[in-house]
């Protein structure tokens, strides 16, 4: 019975050690990097990441990383928690643009240097915004449409199908913008547009109903490759999904340069894509971070060119938060799907 | 004499803390003895606290500042105000899955009556105080709804909070449109962003709602029946307790601090979410747990299930300052939990 109790009593001390001994280790001082990630479970997301890590592993600077689990909320607490910590400068992807405005400004009183990616928050002060051109996205999805439509009809004219993100986003706003500009140039080319609020099963069902309405259909064009993952295997459940240069092929374009998506364009199954520079993003917002730490200003207008780097020409614009980089995408159709810039290529860990 | 009187009047001051098990065993005649055994497992939840903390401050310089410490309190305060009311449902031997939709309604609908200028708010830019007496009102007819059906209508507590914890979450995206609403009014501002002194305003609500709810279970008459009805729920009925009632106002409580915790968390974030909450359930469930409350009901203290919630942020935090990589907070996260009930377990065990 004694010897039992003492067992337990045992087990009871062993469990509050076991429960801290998973904790790390301490740092020395050299410039650390609190980097505020969204999410760690969505792809994307993990290559943002890694472009930002990879960059400051080679400036030599320390690197934390917090996984706000898509809760803004929780964001806040850990970008509270590196401030606490000590960091010299904060880059994140803000869960949602109102909300983490209070972080901002929290950093800002601090005097820390914030740089977002991918989105900018409501207010606050920002070193920098860095974000992919979603209007050049739009751009060139609209001109690799009408030169498919040019291909199959000598001229440019047909139908396609519009399939929008979530109609309050910015994001989808610029990315519809960006296309129908282009397809305005030509009154022959019919655009019916339907919003899925990025699901892909909505994607999925508006691609049948539409089919079933104008089985004509020439073209499919959607604001992002997770509407797109919908869309395919919708497709060849209706037998309608013809590869590149089958008789019946409807033509299928996208943005953002997901691995599904590459996998689809190696197989002929989709035409091409417009890769975001998400490998990029995190490097230009270090290399700009590192500028400011030698005392060089940001520019607030103009163009940023590197030869060579996918996501140059940028061009940068000055917003209420203060200067916002747009960093250009590329047309990825089968002449290209390989190059491993592409961070739909990326290795996996 | 006069040294019984002082054990007695201790005892009772003991009792006010909510050590249940002593005055049972009172009567045994090594009371030194018992107080010692009932304060190492009654709160034993405060010795594995004070553990933690003394274990990361000497990782790191930075945990034991001040500023870090009112971090930890105040990312403790939403969850802790939550937790309360999970606890009291709890207690009461059934369960809330509601309250993290309940949240994120609260918010979202503080934020529809009073935010202006945006085409998914109302547009009455209701003043702060009527808009929090709506919404907590809103948190209670929650709760009675859930009571309800739970209790006098016999449903499952489990598959009824589970739906109301989707239609809720469903509201939430019809009152926001699924977008942020954002910029309240400066006072409402203060509740979840200000502070009084050094100490943040949410903080201070929470301890002032622990030290109420405290009160409610230990020296009001609802709150013994809570536990008697969470026990033995049949002995209750014996004893002429009415059970239906007592479930019913368990769970009206659980949806009025969840209501006051949407509403702090609107106002921390200045913003409100369609997805604000979710998964606080889970995390109020794990955190009452962590703070020695009964799976099985009617048994444990309200105020452990603080030292559970500061268990869990602190470790957050301490994670974030030790710069543990992202990729395993989850991980240990889970296992921490895993730890916490397995100790508790084997408390049981030992009592």
């Amino acid at each position: 019975m004694r010897r039992g109790r003492l067992f337990l009593i045992g087990i009871l001390i062993l469990t509050t050690i076991l429960m801290v001994s998973s904790l790390g280790v301490c740092a020395k001082k050299t410039i650390r990097i609190g980097y505020a990630a969204p999410s760690l479970m969505d792809e994307g997301q993990v290559a943002i990441r890694e472009g930002a890590y990879v960059t400051a592993k080679k400036f030599g600077w320390a690197f934390t990383t917090t996984d706000a689990e898509r809760d803004a909320s929780k964001q806040i607490n850990q970008i509270e928690s590196l401030l606490a910590r000590g960091i010299d400068a904060l880059v994140f992807v803000p869960v949602d643009s109102a909300a983490l405005t209070v972080s901002v400004e929290k950093a800002n009183k601090l005097g820390i240097p914030v740089i977002t990616i991918d989105r900018k928050t409501t207010g606050g002060k920002l070193l920098l915004t860095v974000q992919s051109d979603n209007y050049l996205a739009g751009k060139q999805a609209g001109e690799y449409m009408v030169k498919l439509l040019k291909r199959k009809y000598g001229e440019p004219k047909g139908l396609v199908l519009e399939l929008q993100g979530a109609l309050g986003t910015n994001v989808a706003q610029l990315r519809g913008k960006g296309f129908n500009d282009v397809m305005a140039k030509y009154p022959n080319i019919k655009v019916i547009s339907k919003p899925t609020n990025w699901y892909p099963d909505k994607g999925a069902a508006i691609t049948e109903d539409i089919l079933t309405a104008h089985p004509e259909l020439d073209g499919i064009y959607w604001h992002s490759d997770c509407i797109g993952a919908g869309v395919v295997p919708a497709l060849e459940r209706l037998g309608k999904l013809k590869l590149i240069g089958e008789p019946g092929h409807i033509f299928l374009v996208g943005i953002d340069g997901t691995r599904v998506m590459l996998g689809y364009i190696r197989e002929k199954k989709v035409d091409a894509t417009m890769s975001q520079p998400l490998l990029d993003h995190g490097k230009v917002a270090l290399e700009f971070l590192r500028a400011h730490f030698q005392g060089e200003a940001i520019p607030t207008s103009g163009l940023v060119i590197e030869p060579g780097a996918l996501w140059s020409p940028a061009h940068i614009q000055m917003v209420n938060t203060g200067p916002l980089i747009n960093l250009a995408t590329t047309p990825v159709d089968l002449t290209n799907v390989d190059d491993p810039r592409l961070w739909g290529n990326m290795k996996k860990k | 004499m006069e040294n019984k009187l002082n054990s007695e009047s201790f005892l009772e001051k003991i009792n006010l803390f909510g050590l249940k098990s002593l005055v049972i065993s009172g009567a045994k005649k090594d009371k030194l003895k018992n107080v010692v055994r009932i304060i190492v497992l009654d709160y034993s939840i405060w010795i594995i606290l004070f553990g933690i903390v003394m274990i990361l401050s000497s990782l790191t310089s930075r945990f034991l500042t001040t500023v870090n410490l009112m971090n930890i309190l105040l990312h403790s305060s939403i969850l802790g105000v939550v937790v309360i009311g999970e606890s009291i449902c709890l207690l009461s031997g059934k369960f809330d899955l509601s309250v993290g939709s309940t949240v994120g309604l609260s918010g979202a609908l503080a934020a529809w009556l009073m935010v202006t200028g945006q085409p998914a708010a109302s547009g009455w830019a209701l003043h702060p105080i009527p808009a929090i007496l709506i919404v907590l009102l809103v948190g209670i007819g929650i709760g009675l709804f859930n009571g309800f059906f739970i209790a006098k209508v016999g449903m499952n507590p489990l598959l009824t909070t589970l739906a109301s914890m989707i239609f809720l979450r469903g509201m939430a995206l019809i009152v926001t449109s699924g977008e942020s609403l954002y910029n309240f009014p400066p006072s409402y501002q203060f509740l979840g962003g200000g502070t009084i002194g050094p100490v943040p305003t949410a903080v201070v609500i929470m301890l002032a709602l622990y030290i109420i709810f405290h009160f409610i279970l230990n020296c009001k008459k609802i709150g013994r029946h809570i536990y008697i009805v969470g026990g033995n729920p049949e002995a209750a009925r014996a004893c002429g307790i009415s059970v239906e009632k007592v479930v019913m106002l368990a769970f009206m409580m659980s949806g009025f601090l969840a209501a006051v915790g949407g509403i702090l968390l609107s106002s921390r974030l200045n913003s409100a979410q369609t997805i604000s909450g979710s998964g606080m359930e889970l995390d109020a469930i794990a955190a009452s747990v962590i703070g020695g409350i009964s799976l099985q009901g009617g048994r444990g203290i309200l105020l452990n299930t603080i030292a559970g919630v500061l268990v869990i942020e602190s470790i957050r935090t301490g994670l974030v300052l030790l710069d543990v990589p992202a990729f395993w907070i989850r991980c240990t996260m889970g296992f921490v939990i895993f730890l916490a009930i397995l100790m508790d377990t084997l408390k049981v065990k030992l009592k």
